[in-house]
């Protein structure tokens, strides 16, 4: 700033005005005394900055008044001098609302750097890192911040410390978290009284989440801030689950995931026994208590929230525990409650499912350590239910593009009516709404009993009085329940055809309505919206995102949010062409991903007509269980699985009940859907079941045999030699049910081809030795 | 294969034979085979994303000899000419079998309804009626809801064409929603004609229906009224229902409302209680007394005809008989009640709605009924009659009285 010379003005011109301006300004700086210096500094930089006077013309300028008062120019006499000057010129160039927002900006840089100095020592403890950023959070906020690249250091370590160390999280949140989110959050934070730990992935993923779509700095959307809400959310630390294991010394359980797969399953119900008969420590039952009494008697959900968990490209889905409760009645009673709740939590981290899911993807040497989010469950109580009105999971990503008319990149939504288990789950013969954002009124459907059948039947809420979750056929639930927003829900039947009500206050036929959001998605702005936070949210985590979400009274509450594996869905396949018919094992005109799995040695087959005939509960499950052992046999083998739709339902009547760790060494997880069985693949794009497939390269398609377009070789898969007897005698006697055939040694040395096109919506399997192509 | 199956050519046969057996001149016969008036139209439709798509669609005029034309309009992306022109022979046959003046049409456009929004659906309806304006009308020719059509499109359709023409019309398109002049007693038409001609079937064939039972193969809006009214109707009893997920079946009965209730709220039949599944094949070979097929084509077929043990089958559905089946149980001796009379129940209400609007007197849903029994009850026995006095059986009894009344009409119109 040397090329200032010439102030703008001199203390010769300084008038009584000035003076008065000074003295208020000075009174206020000496509200804080041992700041003076830092605060005149701050005011001389930005007068230098503003171009209205440099530090040289004011020294320059007291000079010549020291003289001209012939006093001597010591230092100390021209430092109080040029303090004046300061002052002076400070005073008249900024207004009173200016001279505060500087005086504060100087305050929060001299809390900042204690708040820099203890998160740089490193032996820093946890208590005066929290004192230090609760000192700085003190401060009001005013209108001139720390610049965020001053910042960035002490949000870095403090995102690490306390939310997550994982750099691909961290490389993200740095931009969007505050210091004062962070000070937020940690008022949120329970910590345990000896262990301290950190708040884990699903946790920082929806405060991240939050954050991008309403951050403290920066442009705001409007809509989205009239729109969108966070639950209530507390996060009890890692440090909990750590310390009740230690004071029950089950440190050994630590060691699990490193026993043999059958161990680990043979093992599990006891570990499962024991963590039910240990007890917290009585200070941490103390503070559960507290936090019970402070929320009050509102339902919760009690989400897993591990370190490992919602990590970038291993999403854990649905592989731990989240456990509603109901907490309602006596505090003991909810807290007995809880503690269920996180016991059963804590035990999924040994759960056989979540242990394998580790050792597929490479993470068991990881310290894995279990925190939970307790979040009050979005919803509004009607009678002794309690449930959102909508609820449901959203994707950036729209893979379920089933005409070429809609836009991929804009994303779906899987939606129920009520809590949003129904949505992420495979669940029986029940269909949430799948909404396209590119087009949210378009659905494969066309016609009431088409519709009908692909429509939401059922509705899980919070049973208060069971104190448990509870599924609700919907006719039943809207009858019994005058939901003030049905109108948005549902279509009802006239005339034989389904539209949705016409007035807000319509008198709706319960028992003819079926559940369609067409009012919802055409009447409020959830479509839009949905699309704009899953594009925001995807930009700014750089992979494709998944959101759980509610919708109640109006608003859109984001309950969870979790980057994707970056994406493993190929586009571009070609089919191969002239493929020889005799070569042709099957053909699907339904694919809407794309895939190659080439070189398939073994198929597995459970044939879904023997399985229909199984009639008893007993028989069906026991399939699960053949599955699951064909999976361990052919683990090595590269291999694909065919049966009955739906694999991996709850519901048996509908198909094989298994979960990823009985599939999970399968290549194609194929659905051989026989019309005369009244089976039906849906669209399962968005469960918790179909994430896992994508996670693990495991490819799903659905075949239809009785479409006359399509060739299916029945005939290969039951008269080809089963070698299931010989890779393990005591699955000899299964017949047809289940059947494993080495394709080579029945297709003169050929494997099977499998490619699949979204694009084209077709997909073949064929023979071919090794390399051979067919253009 | 489907490529080699024309229905037009099929259309054309079964006139060729009904000629034939009526002894029609060569004129008249050719005059019957063809439509009297085929329309194609193209139509540009503004799409919500700006751009404009164009779409085909066809209107066929069959023969209006006996009224004006009357027939819905399908919005299939699969949809052929050769399609919409023999469902419009079809319908000329329906109405006259009926005996209600109107002739025969059909509508078709080519697109794919689910990939259309609710605005764009709009557009493309508005946008066939200007293109089809002046040769529709209540004195020219009247569409309906069809396949992929619904009472709302019918709405866009005749607000259309009352704004082209700047006054009311609501007759010129049946099927709307009551309040915009739809007739009462259409959801249930097509069940109810099938029940009334079942009743007068077993009494002129001396087949009980008291006590005995019945079996529903497509559990959609036919069947389901199919299952109610022959409780309350016919009094039989419901032993087995099936629809695309499979069927139950209990031999002491099921109550159709209730197995109504179950399906609307689990969206199938299978796990009713008190039932046993079952499959359709084994559906089929029930020992009852009135089966209704009311969902699929070719459901009877020559490999399980023989199996069939009913009285009565009342073709709720379309074509649910292949031809050599229909040989099959004409040899059983089984009373077959053909598609397109014991399924003009609807096109009979819809005639109704045309005849409501153009007095602007709307009829309680009793008359509705007794004018739908008293239309379908002269219908059979007037199919019976000439099944009886020629010996054949009633499906093609009911071609020859369809086709005789169109030949003589257009006979004494002067044209052949």
């Amino acid at each position: 700033m040397d090329q200032i010379v010439k102030p703008y003005f001199t203390s010769a011109d300084v008038c009584a005005r000035d003076l008065i301006l000074a003295y208020r300004l000075y009174h206020e700086m000496l509200r804080y005394p041992n700041i003076l210096g830092e605060i005149r500094e701050l005011f001389l930089d930005t007068l230098c900055e503003r171009g209205i006077v440099c530090a040289e013309s004011i020294r320059r300028d007291a000079l010549d008044q020291l003289e001209a008062l012939r006093e001597p120019s010591d230092e100390e006499s021209l430092k109080s001098f040029m303090d004046a000057l300061i002052d002076i010129y400070f005073a008249k160039h900024f207004n009173w609302e200016e001279i505060g927002a500087y005086i504060n900006l100087a305050r929060k840089r001299d809390a900042f750097n204690s708040l820099n100095r203890v998160l740089s020592a490193e032996e820093g403890g946890w208590q005066e890192v929290r004192n230090a950023l609760r000192d700085f959070c003190a401060i009001p906020e005013g209108s001139i911040h720390i610049s965020p690249g001053e910042s960035m250091g002490a949000r870095v370590s403090l995102i690490s410390r306390f939310i997550s160390d994982q750099l691909p999280f961290i490389g993200i949140a740095k931009h969007y978290i505050s210091l004062r989110d962070m000070n937020d959050l940690m008022e949120k934070i329970l910590w345990d009284p000896r262990r301290r730990g950190s708040i884990g992935g699903k946790a920082a993923g929806m405060f991240l989440a939050y954050k991008i779509i309403l951050p403290r700095f920066g442009p705001r959307d409007p809509e989205f801030e009239q729109y969108v809400r966070i639950p209530e959310s507390h996060y009890f630390s890692s440090g909990f689950l750590t310390d009740f294991l230690d004071s029950n010394n089950l440190f050994a359980f630590h060691s699990q995931k490193y026993k043999s797969r059958e161990t680990i399953e043979d093992e599990f119900d006891k570990i499962q026994h024991v963590i039910e008969k240990a007890v917290f420590p009585a200070d941490v039952l103390s503070q559960f208590r507290e936090f019970l009494e402070k929320i009050g008697e509102h339902p919760l959900i009690i989400r897993s929230s591990s370190l490992l968990e919602d990590n970038f490209g291993h999403t854990f889905s649905g592989k731990y525990d989240s456990v509603f409760v109901a907490n309602q009645g006596e505090t003991e009673l909810r807290l007995n409650e809880f503690i269920q709740a996180l016991k059963q939590v804590l035990t999924s981290v040994f759960s056989p499912k979540a242990i394998l899911y580790r050792r597929d993807h490479n993470l068991l040497d990881f310290d894995e350590r279990m925190s939970v989010l307790v979040q009050k469950v979005v919803g509004r109580q009607f009678g002794k239910y309690f449930f959102p009105f909508a609820a449901g999971v959203a994707f950036s990503r729209n893979i379920y593009s089933w005409t070429p008319r809609i836009d991929k990149n804009a994303g779906m939504v899987r939606m129920v009516s009520g809590l949003g288990t129904r949505a992420v789950e495979r669940i029986g013969a029940d269909y949430p709404r799948m909404i396209a954002l590119s087009h949210p009124m378009l659905r494969p459907e066309v016609g009431a009993d088409e519709i009908r059948k692909y429509s939401q039947k059922y509705v899980d809420v919070v049973d208060l009085e069971k104190r448990n979750l509870e599924t609700i056929p919907a006719a039943d639930l809207f009858r019994e329940v005058n939901h003030p927003d049905l109108f948005y829900a549902v279509s009802v039947e006239k005339e034989g055809h389904l539209s949705p009500p016409l007035f807000r206050h319509q008198q709706i036929d319960t028992t003819s309505a079926c559940i369609t959001f067409d009012n919802l998605l055409s009447k409020t702005p959830i479509a839009g919206l949905m699309k704009r936070i899953l594009a925001k949210l995807e930009e700014a985590y750089g992979r494709p995102v998944e959101v759980e979400f509610a919708w109640e009274d109006g608003k859109l509450y984001i309950l969870q949010c979790r980057a994707l594996a970056a994406s493993k869905l190929v586009e571009g396949i070609a089919l191969p062409k002239n493929i020889p018919p005799e070569r042709i094992l099957f053909t699907c005109g339904l694919c809407l991903i794309s895939g190659v799995v080439r070189n398939i040695e073994y198929v597995a087959y459970i044939d879904p007509k023997a399985y229909m005939r199984l009639s008893t509960i007993e028989e069906r499950l026991s399939v699960g269980r053949i599955v699951r052992k064909i999976n361990r046999l052919l683990e090595d083998k590269v291999y694909a699985l065919f049966g009955p739709a739906r694999w991996g339902t709850g519901d048996l009547q509908l198909g094989v009940k298994v979960g990823y760790e009985d599939i999970n060494r399968a290549r194609i997880l194929a659905e051989v859907a026989f019309e005369a069985l009244g089976s039906t693949p849906e669209p399962s794009f968005g469960t918790h079941f179909f994430n896992d497939l994508v996670e693990a390269d495991i490819i799903p398609l659905a075949i239809y045999p009785d479409d006359p377009e399509s060739i299916f070789r029945e005939d290969f898969f039951l008269a080809s030699p089963s070698v299931l007897s010989s890779l393990s005698p005591d699955l000899d006697d299964l017949g047809a049910l289940a059947r494993v055939i080495h394709v080579p040694s029945c297709q003169q040395g050929r494997l099977l081809q499998v490619y699949l096109s979204g694009e084209e919506h077709k997909g073949v399997g064929f023979f071919a030795v090794k390399g051979e192509e067919f253009l | 294969m489907s490529e080699q199956f024309n229905p037009f050519a099929i259309a054309q046969l079964q006139i060729d034979q009904a000629a034939q057996k009526l002894g029609l001149d060569q004129a008249t016969h050719e005059l019957l085979r063809w439509p009297m008036r085929e329309i194609k139209v193209v139509l540009p439709v503004r799409m919500d994303d700006g751009s404009t798509r164009i779409f085909h669609a066809f209107r066929i005029q069959y023969n209006t000899a006996r009224g004006p034309a009357k027939g819905g309009i399908r919005w299939h992306p699969q949809e052929t000419i050769d399609t919409v022109r023999a469902l419009a022979a079809w319908m000329t046959w329906k109405t006259s079998v009926v005996d209600i003046p109107l002739g025969g049409g059909k509508g078709g456009v080519i697109c794919n309804p689910k990939e259309l929004s609710e605005g764009e659906k709009e557009r493309l309806a508005r946008a066939y009626i200007r293109a089809l304006a002046p040769s529709l009308g209540v004195t020219r020719d009247v569409p309906a809801p069809d396949v992929y059509t619904t009472p709302q499109i019918m709405a866009w359709m005749m607000d259309e064409y009352e704004t082209i023409l700047g006054e009311n019309h609501p007759g010129v398109i049946t099927g709307k929603p009551i309040v915009l002049g739809g007739s009462k007693g259409r959801n249930d038409a097509t069940a109810r004609g099938g029940i009334y001609v079942t009743r007068e079937a077993a009494a002129t064939y001396a087949i009980s229906l008291a006590g005995g039972t019945m079996a529903v193969q497509g559990f959609g809006n036919a069947g389901q009224y199919a299952a109610i009214l022959g409780e309350q109707i016919l009094g039989l009893k419901l032993v087995a229902a099936s629809d695309s997920r499979g069927g139950v079946y209990n031999p002491n009965g099921i109550s159709a409302a209730a197995l109504v209730d179950y399906k609307q709220k689990s969206g199938a039949l299978k796990g009713f209680p008190d039932a046993t599944e079952i499959d359709n094949d084994e559906l089929l070979g029930l020992e009852i007394t009135v089966l209704f097929p009311a969902a699929l084509e070719n459901l009877i077929r020559q490999d399980n005809a023989a199996n069939l043990k009913c009285k009565i089958c009342c073709e709720l559905a379309n074509g649910p008989t292949t031809p050599e089946a229909d040989r099959i149980l004409d040899e059983k001796g089984i009373v077959v009640l053909p598609d397109f009379l014991a399924n003009a129940g609807g096109v009979t209400v819809s005639y109704f709605e045309q005849v409501q609007n153009a007095y602007n007197l709307y009829w309680e849903i009793q008359e509705v009924h007794w004018r739908l029994d008293k239309k379908m009850t002269r219908a059979f026995h007037e199919v019976y009659e000439m099944s009886r006095s020629r010996g054949i059986h009633l499906r093609e009894a009911a071609y020859l009285v369809a086709i005789a009344r169109v030949a003589e009409a257009c006979k004494l119109r002067g044209w052949v």
